[in-house]
């Protein structure tokens, strides 16, 4: 199995908080790692780092062979809309724009037409089961909807990795097993690989295999 | 006691609430600088009209009363000259003999040889040898500010011989007349008002906007109390103690600024008045109303933007879906503005100007109200139709879809002070243009009327010609005639050389000649007046010589020529006594040489009043001064408005931010640039700014058009482009700067801290 | 629950009689199950047998109880292997999984990897279960989820006593 995504030896700390002490990470395409540890372990620190969005003191992070803080920020940026797609717990869609024109952002920022943009953007929405929503604005849709449009907007650009913070902390059980369940049944179908950011052993299931980030170190275990 | 602690909660809340300590003292100091902003000047405005009255009353007790009456009179005569453009006025006393009244600011009339100065006029002989050439006097004092009607007038008092001889001289018994500023033109209510109102409405919008400012986050806070246990009325108290807290500091600073820029007040001209410092005293009730404004403005919009909200403990219930915004009424209003401009077409019937202004008045108020009321519907209907285009502009008009009330609040105070200053601008240059229009055709910057005593005429004459750089010099003499119908009419009496310059003269013309022009016939019996004894009965009688030929003016001979009657050479009249002749002596200047006009004032400095120099260039219609204080100030207050109006758009668009911080946060983790989100600011703040602007435009231009109709008696509507353009300019400018201002913030929301869960 | 390893467990703290070996089980696990004397002595003589402990003396007088035992090396890898070796997740592990921490924390060892090696046991059924219920009808996934959100509970115990380990290892230095 080769890495897709890699990173050796990340230190990072913020004034006088250490986040990461030297953290290693690797995942392959189409795998789903979940990202475990207790709060303030440096989890979050680490898929920043990981999606290029904040930058390790030391260390580096690998993507396709090339080292991604060796770019520029507006490359960086640029990645992150083409081959990377993001989840996170809650308040990420754009509260203005409907939910159709939200999954259809990124295709648009990417200079996709708008027609196009928002026909493939209906596509994957009625793949995640939310197409009923899509004239709707984020206010005005349920926690569990809004999470899944979120991963169908993550899913649009058909991303070689998506990173997925606490996806469903801010649902109830079964709307939580229902967005990890499209999440990584998509991710499998186009050879996405999933970094799960979550402290729930439930939604950890849904992984492959997991690593623990403890004092900012992580301990990966590769099971069978 | 218990609503003192609910106060004392909501002060607390303003100082420390927002989601940080710093955003929250962010909008504190924001809204302190803006209502400190708007409330200095509205004292310095109430300041201002305060010393306006005090100038008027100085004006008046300096006022000559030449009513007869008992006691010593002193005899005056005014010299008035220019100066790089400015009014020099020399008064020159003559007192009858001793206990002759003494004008304000002098302790005592000047001997002869002797000036008493203002302190401008002082520093300005010092500075220019050239104007204190002019005067053979000696400087002995200045005169006090209580005879001065501002700082900067050029004003003196010079003791004089023989002034009781000079038929242009005044008989004054006393000094003092009733302040004639109690009956203000309407034109100056009119002016005022509409001022006040461009002036008021942006701080209204100003208050209202910062006590709105991250409403989700406070009416999160409110809900919170709630559910520590806060009654509703006590919430609605919490609120009003924080909307409070920014009103009163912002109306402290406001005193502290007015306080801090009055004694700075002698050194600034506004378009041509200033003010002593001492004069800036606005009155004890206009000074409370201004520091209430902002307080009652503050609480009372955030108890408006309360309504149809019920703070519950566990969150803020919107009583309804926020109803469309109604337009009926709010074109009703711009519908009666524009209406009560009409008042002719409405009432069907003539008017005079005083009869309109009251319409002009109200109609003006009315549509100035009423636009920006307009503003907030128009913009959401017109938003509303826009769809798709590029990402930034979609992000953007979508967020104005959402809420665009609070933008185009904003920008409705901009464009009621932009209307307004377009539609004052349009009208003072219109008539500003017809003023210079009347100018022009007097002007000639080398030639200059001397105009000269009898008793000293022949004298002045030779110390002219033998001045360097005067090119010409004629004597001029002047009466007025009525021939027996009434029929009025000029004596013109000139050398041939310079009747002929201004008339064709058929025959020729030879030293002892006249001619007639217009309505005289040869033979006819014809009265003089003196231009200054112009009573019917004083009046010489003489019959035009026969033998007078006809004389026909020239095209583009002045107004005064073609008024003429009667020319004659100096022989003709010589045995006719001809009372009060306006002597003048008609000179013409090198073009070529800047300081001949300085030289024939030096010259003729001997002859004090009785020769006094009057430039044509220095002449200007007297509307002219006027309109440029009306100016100065339109454009201080568009200035001001726009820099709160700035203000405003920036405490929203910085709250904004704050409040979609995360969705801002995970587009920017989400790849999209930096760039694009700033656009979306840009034209979030731009569209309602182009509105408005264009709103503005139309309106102002539109009142405008009306109030030249009904005012102007044919005066043609000029409209100045580069002001409008300029105000535009301005208006793009305000919005590219508040969107750089806020670049940092969205930084900050950006940054990988707003990502994460609080 | 095994009683052997846990008795093993507390002799590598040093020699120790019988009966000191029944009061200090008691004291650390027997909260509501104290150990009868008869099942100390049988499970040494098992231990004895096996070659995993060895009698190091015998006091004056007589009877089991005055015999002291020691652990062998045999003894101290199969302690070793029994820590390392999660424990198959079922319900109602605590008893255990707690018996090993201590006696991991008594020993020296870590704690943590007994913990983590736990979590990744657990986390592998629980993925079983999970892609059984992703792929089976309702009544599979409602099974699953039972069994399911037992572990989860199981984990999330874990995880706070990872987190709460040093306080542990103070309380159990006592």
């Amino acid at each position: 199995m080769t890495t897709l995504l890699g990173a050796t030896g990340l230190h990072k700390s913020f004034g006088p908080t250490e986040a990461l002490l030297g953290a290693d990470f690797g995942i392959a395409a189409g795998e789903v790692v979940a990202v475990m540890g207790p709060s303030g372990s440096g989890k979050s620190t680490l898929l920043h780092c990981l999606a290029g969005i904040v930058r390790p003191d030391a260390g580096t992070v690998g993507y396709q062979g090339r080292d991604l803080f060796a770019d520029t920020d507006a490359e960086r940026t640029a990645l992150r809309r083409t081959d990377f797609g993001f989840v996170f717990q809650f308040g990420q869609l754009v509260p203005e724009l409907s939910c159709l024109e939200n999954v259809a952002l990124p295709l648009r920022l990417g200079g996709t037409r708008r027609k196009k943009a928002e026909a493939a953007a209906a596509e994957v929405m009625a793949r995640l089961e939310v197409d009923d929503v899509a004239p709707k604005r984020p206010g005005e849709v349920s926690g569990g909807q809004g999470q899944r449009v979120a991963v169908a907007r993550a899913l649009v650009t058909a991303p070689k990795v998506i990173f997925a913070d606490e996806p469903t902390g801010a649902l109830d059980s079964l709307s939580g097993e229902r967005v990890m369940r499209m999440l990584v049944t998509a991710a499998k179908e186009h050879d996405t690989a999933v970094v799960l950011v979550t402290h729930e052993a439930r939604v950890a299931a849904y992984s492959d295999r997991e690593a623990v980030v403890r004092d900012g170190r992580t301990r990966q275990q590769v099971t069978a | 006691m218990n609503w003192l602690n609910d106060l004392a909660l909501g002060v607390r809340l303003a100082v420390g609430g927002g989601r940080t300590l710093k955003a929250g003292l962010l909008r504190l100091v924001l809204t302190t600088i803006g209502i400190g902003l708007s409330t200095a000047v509205l004292l310095l405005l109430a300041g201002m009209a305060s010393a306006l009255d005090e100038r008027g009353d100085r004006i008046a007790a300096r006022e000559a009363v030449t009513q007869a009456s008992d006691g010593t009179p002193v005899h005056t005569i005014r010299d008035r000259s220019s100066f790089r453009g400015e009014d020099v006025i020399v008064t020159y006393l003559d007192p009858a003999g001793p206990g002759a009244p003494v004008p304000p600011g002098l302790r005592e009339i000047p001997e002869p040889g002797e000036m008493v100065v203002s302190p401008a006029l002082a520093d300005r002989l010092q500075a220019h040898p050239a104007l204190d050439a002019r005067f053979n006097q000696r400087v002995t004092g200045t005169v006090a500010p209580e005879g001065l009607a501002d700082p900067t007038e050029l004003w003196a008092y010079a003791g004089g011989t023989g002034v009781r001889d000079s038929p242009g001289a005044d008989t004054v018994y006393s000094y003092g007349a009733p302040s004639s500023l109690d009956d203000a033109p309407p034109q100056i209510l009119f002016i005022g008002g509409v001022g006040a109102v461009v002036l008021l409405v942006p701080l209204l919008v100003f208050v209202a906007t910062t006590s709105r400012i991250s409403g989700a986050e406070r009416e999160r806070r409110l809900s919170a109390l709630r559910l520590a246990g806060a009654r509703v009325g006590q919430v609605r108290r919490i609120a009003a103690a924080e909307a409070v807290v920014g009103a009163v500091a912002g109306g402290l600073l406001g005193l502290l600024l007015f306080l801090a820029f009055r004694p700075l007040a002698e050194g600034i001209e506004l378009a041509g008045i200033a003010f002593f410092p001492a004069d800036l005293r606005p009155a004890w009730p206009l000074v409370a109303a201004v520091l209430l404004l902002a307080p009652v403005l503050a609480v009372g919009s955030a108890w408006f933007g309360m309504r149809g909200l019920i703070v519950e403990p566990l969150g803020v219930l919107r009583r309804a879906r926020p109803v469309r915004r109604r337009g009926w009424w709010r074109i009703l209003l711009v519908v009666v503005g524009v209406a009560l401009l009409l008042p002719d077409k409405l009432l069907g019937a003539e008017m005079s100007a005083g009869d309109v202004l009251p319409f002009l008045t109200t109609g003006s108020l009315v549509l100035l109200i009423g636009v920006p009321t307009l503003m907030p519907w128009l913009t959401e209907r017109s938003v509303g139709r826009f769809r798709g285009g590029f990402p930034a502009w979609q992000l953007a008009i979508r967020r104005l879809q959402l809420d665009s009330g609070t933008p185009s609040r904003v920008v409705a105070g901009v464009v009621v002070v932009l209307a307004g200053a377009i539609a004052l601008h349009s009208l003072l240059g219109s008539a500003e243009a017809n003023a210079a229009r009347v100018d022009a055709e007097n002007e000639d910057p080398s030639a200059v009327v001397v105009n000269v005593e009898a008793s000293v005429a022949a004298e002045a004459l030779e110390l002219v010609r033998q001045t360097r750089g005067v090119q010409e010099v004629y004597p001029l003499q002047r009466a007025l005639l009525y021939d027996g119908t009434g029929q009025s009419g000029l004596l013109l009496v000139a050398p041939c050389d310079r009747l002929e310059r201004s008339f064709r003269l058929p025959g020729g013309c030879a030293e002892g000649d006249s001619f007639t022009a217009g309505e005289a016939r040869p033979g006819e019996t014809l009265t003089a007046h003196g231009f200054l004894d112009s009573s019917q009965e004083s009046g010489v009688r003489f019959t035009v010589p026969h033998g007078s030929e006809a004389a026909t003016v020239r095209p583009g001979a002045a107004g005064q020529e073609a008024d003429a009657m009667l020319l004659a050479t100096p022989g003709a009249i010589s045995g006719l006594a001809l009372p009060g002749l306006l002597r003048e002596l008609d000179v013409r200047l090198d073009p070529g040489d800047p300081d001949a006009l300085a030289r024939m004032h030096a010259a003729l400095s001997p002859l004090e009043w009785r020769a006094s120099i009057f430039g044509m260039a220095g002449i200007v219609s007297s509307g002219r001064s006027m309109l440029d204080v009306m100016q100065g100030l339109l454009y201080a207050g568009s200035g001001l408005t726009m820099l709160l109006a700035g203000a405003s758009l920036l405490v929203t668009a910085a709250g904004q931010i704050s409040e979609r911080r995360r969705p801002l946060a995970a587009m920017s983790a989400g790849g999209v640039p930096r760039g694009v989100l700033a656009r979306s600011l840009l034209w979030q703040n731009a569209v309602p700014m182009v509105f408005g602007v264009l709103v503005a435009v139309g309106v102002g231009i539109g009142v405008a058009a009306l109030i030249t109709r009904l005012l102007g008696n044919g005066m043609p509507l000029l409209l100045d482009g580069a002001f409008i353009a300029g105000m535009a300019g301005a208006a793009v400018v305000l919005v590219l700067g508040v969107t750089a201002a806020t670049l940092p913030a969205l930084r900050s929301a950006t940054s990988v801290k707003a990502l994460r869960a609080e | 629950m095994s009683i052997g390893h846990t008795l093993l467990g507390l002799l590598e703290e040093g020699p120790r009689h019988g009966y000191d070996l029944k009061r200090a089980y008691d004291e650390r696990f027997g909260l509501d199950r104290p150990l009868h004397y008869g099942q100390v002595y049988a499970t040494l003589a098992r231990l004895l047998r096996n070659g995993l402990v060895a009698e190091t003396g015998t006091e004056p007088g007589s009877g089991p109880e005055r015999k002291s035992y020691a652990i062998t090396d045999a003894g101290v890898t199969d302690v070793e292997r029994w820590l390392a070796t999660p424990e198959k997740p079922e319900l109602y592990l605590q008893n255990t999984l707690y018996t090993k921490v201590v006696l991991a924390l008594l020993s020296g060892r870590s704690a943590e990897d007994v913990l983590d090696t736990q979590r990744s046991a657990h986390l592998a059924t629980m993925r079983k279960l999970t892609t059984r219920k992703t792929n089976g009808d309702l009544a599979d996934a409602l099974i699953c989820d039972h069994a399911l959100f037992h572990l989860e509970a199981d984990l999330r115990w874990l995880e706070l006593t990872a987190a709460r380990l040093g306080e542990l290892a103070k309380e159990v230095a006592e």
